[in-house]
């Protein structure tokens, strides 16, 4: 909430307190000679002039009142109060997929991309988004789609369950609660469908490419990929063919990278050399906190790749004000004119 | 104020009276305050000394001495006025003029017969604080000096009205029996005044003139606030346009000044109520035709 124009607003009410103060000061010279009577001290114990007198009182407060009221309404009214809000009109036509490795080592970062995700729902304007799993297999959470609260829900619901750290539940050192471990287990499911295999990471990335409808649009397209690329198994694609297919059907890519886990360098350097050869980005950091400043940071690289202006949307909001005014202006006529 | 007040009167009892006016006003036989005072008592022989115009040419003729009329000690009449010179005589009658200004030509009319018969007029007016009072004399610039003090003692700004104290005032320092006229307004003298009223009446001939007050609520003149100048407060224009209002100060401004008149008449005491200036003089002399006509059975 924010008033567009604030100084006519203090400007009315300077006036209405500079006008109160001239009437103050003139109050007795508006007067014309009085009429000047006497021995009319009796009108005090006529009932009728009493209650009379106590109206015209009560009027006048209420008159006095109610001009006030009136004063503040106009002036509330004339500052034109209005939300603002920053709207990146282009940025709307943008289609996420978050696309993250759900192997043992990535839970710390997929429950922060989750919860920065959730958290950004609100702000979202006809944006597209979609989560998809992959361990050995991958699981689509939920397709493309703007139902923010379907969204919001699943991305919380999946940030909790996913908070889960299995090697050290499995070793016995973490112990969680059943239903956590149920919520877990469901969230996963479907997402180990090869047995003894782990994070096909290229598989799972090229199923995240999959997940892009309406081809033939102009749309914005990026996938936000978080992924340690320790493969664990016979992937079908290789990375670089996975990236390709990507990068063919014109997608960003956002890779994140939290850091080695068992493997060596080597699983970095292929990961950051297939992301950059097919124009994506990569972003590392083993602090899982500093996700919501990374994806804040690829929103704004991709904004300014979108060459979209964020633009201030002001919307007035006048009617409370204006029947406020309304009421007061009738009600200082009907009480005045009651009261001349 | 060039013209004196006392010609201003005699100019307005000629005007609105007319003839009416010099049957009561003009000659000693046959003044409204023809009274003890022309008294015929005796004829004495002349002494020098004895004024040349008091003798008696026909018994003179007669006896051969010359021979004065001397007349009772009362020679000359004692008026005195008792003027309520308090603030509340100084605004709005109910005519539409003022309060003072009708108690001023009720005061001269007086002053005006007085002159007529050389009577000598008295004045007792003021407040506790600042008491006002002139002795009895009758020449034309002590007439004039007592309707200028009248006038000059009432103001907005004079002492509330305290009707008992003047009365008071009035019986300790008239110890003469005087024809007195007492001139105050409509509220006065109130129930409470009724002894001191019998007292007075005892000592003196004791005239009331009333003098009616403006309506407190005005109701045709919203243009004016209406302030009471006794007791200043506003009267709302709610309480001055309604009729409920007007109704109930009408019925009790009517039992107070039926209250008054009761008194009054209870104690025979001649009294008025006028409406102001425009009609004081009209009443009274109205009333002195028929307190006259009165005195004329008796």
């Amino acid at each position: 909430m924010v008033m567009t124009l604030w100084w006519v607003a203090c400007l009315l009410l300077v006036a209405g307190i500079v006008v109160w103060a001239i009437t103050f000061w003139n109050r007795r010279s508006m007067h014309r000679a009085p009429v000047l009577v006497a021995n009319s001290s009796f009108l005090e114990r006529i009932p009728s002039f009493v209650r009379s007198q106590r109206l015209a009182r009560v009027l006048r407060v209420v008159q006095v009142g109610v001009a006030v009221l009136g004063l503040l309404a106009a002036a509330l009214l004339s500052g034109r109060i209005a939300t603002e809000r920053v709207q990146t009109p282009e940025f709307a036509d943008r289609d996420i997929v978050l696309c993250l490795d759900v192997s043992g080592s990535m839970y710390e970062y997929d429950t922060e991309i989750l919860q920065t995700f959730a958290s950004m729902v609100d702000d979202f304007h006809g944006e597209r988004i979609a989560l998809s799993i992959f361990n050995s297999t991958s699981r689509t959470v939920f397709p493309l789609t703007d139902d923010y609260d379907l969204v919001e829900r699943e991305l919380s619901e999946g940030a909790e369950a996913i908070d889960f750290d299995e090697f050290g539940y499995r070793l016995g050192s973490r112990d969680y609660p059943q239903d956590k471990v149920e919520k877990y287990a469901d969230f996963v499911e479907g997402t180990r469908g090869l047995d003894d295999q782990a994070s096909i990471v290229p598989d799972g990335l090229a199923s995240c490419g999959q997940l892009f409808d309406h081809a033939e649009t102009d749309r914005s397209r990026s996938i936000i990929f978080a992924t340690d690329n320790e493969v664990n198994g016979d992937p079908i694609y290789s990375l670089d063919e996975a990236a390709k297919t990507i990068e063919d059907r014109d997608i960003d890519l956002y890779t994140f990278y939290p850091g080695a886990y068992e493997c060596s360098e080597e699983c970095f350097d292929e990961l950051q050399k297939v992301t950059e050869d097919h124009g994506g980005t990569l972003y590392q950091s083993s602090d899982p906190n500093a996700i919501p400043s990374i994806i804040r940071e690829i929103q704004q690289t991709q904004a300014q790749k979108m060459g979209a202006e964020p633009t201030l949307i002001r919307t007035d909001h006048p009617l409370f004000a204006f029947v406020l005014t309304l009421i007061a202006l009738a009600g200082v006529l009907i009480v005045g004119w009651r009261n001349r | 104020m060039a013209t004196s007040l006392l010609t201003r009167v005699k100019a307005r009892v000629d005007l609105h009276t007319g003839r009416r006016a010099r049957g009561i006003v003009q000659g000693r036989g046959r003044s409204v305050f023809k009274g003890s005072g022309e008294d015929f008592d005796d004829l004495k022989y002349y002494q020098p000394g004895d004024r040349i115009s008091d003798i008696d040419w026909k018994a003179t003729a007669r006896s051969g001495e010359p021979l004065i009329r001397q007349f009772n000690e009362e020679r000359v009449r004692h008026l005195s006025i008792v003027a309520d010179t308090s603030s509340a005589m100084a605004t709005l009658a109910a005519d539409g003029t003022s309060k003072r200004d009708a108690m001023v030509t009720a005061a001269g009319l007086v002053c005006f017969l007085a002159q007529n018969n050389g009577d000598l007029v008295g004045l007792v007016g003021g407040s506790e604080s600042r008491p006002v009072q002139l002795p009895s004399r009758s020449s034309d610039g002590h007439l004039e000096l007592l309707l200028r003090t009248v006038q000059q003692s009432t103001t907005a700004g004079s002492r509330p009205s305290d009707v008992s104290w003047l009365l008071e005032r009035a019986f300790r320092v008239t110890r003469r029996s005087t024809l007195m006229t007492i001139i105050t307004d409509e509220a006065h003298p109130g129930p409470e005044d009724h002894s001191l009223l019998r007292r007075l009446s005892t000592r003196h001939d004791v005239m009331v003139i009333r003098i009616g007050d403006a309506d407190p609520l005005q109701a045709g003149d919203l243009d004016h606030e209406v302030v009471d100048v006794e007791s200043p407060r506003e009267i709302s224009e709610l309480a001055r346009v309604s009729t409920k209002v007007a109704r109930d100060v009408e019925n009790y401004r009517r039992a107070r000044r039926e209250a008054t008149t009761e008194m009054l008449d209870s104690l025979h005491i001649t009294h008025l109520l006028t409406a102001g200036d425009s009609t004081v003089v009209d009443d009274m002399i109205a009333m002195l035709r028929e307190r006259e006509y009165r005195h004329a059975r008796a």
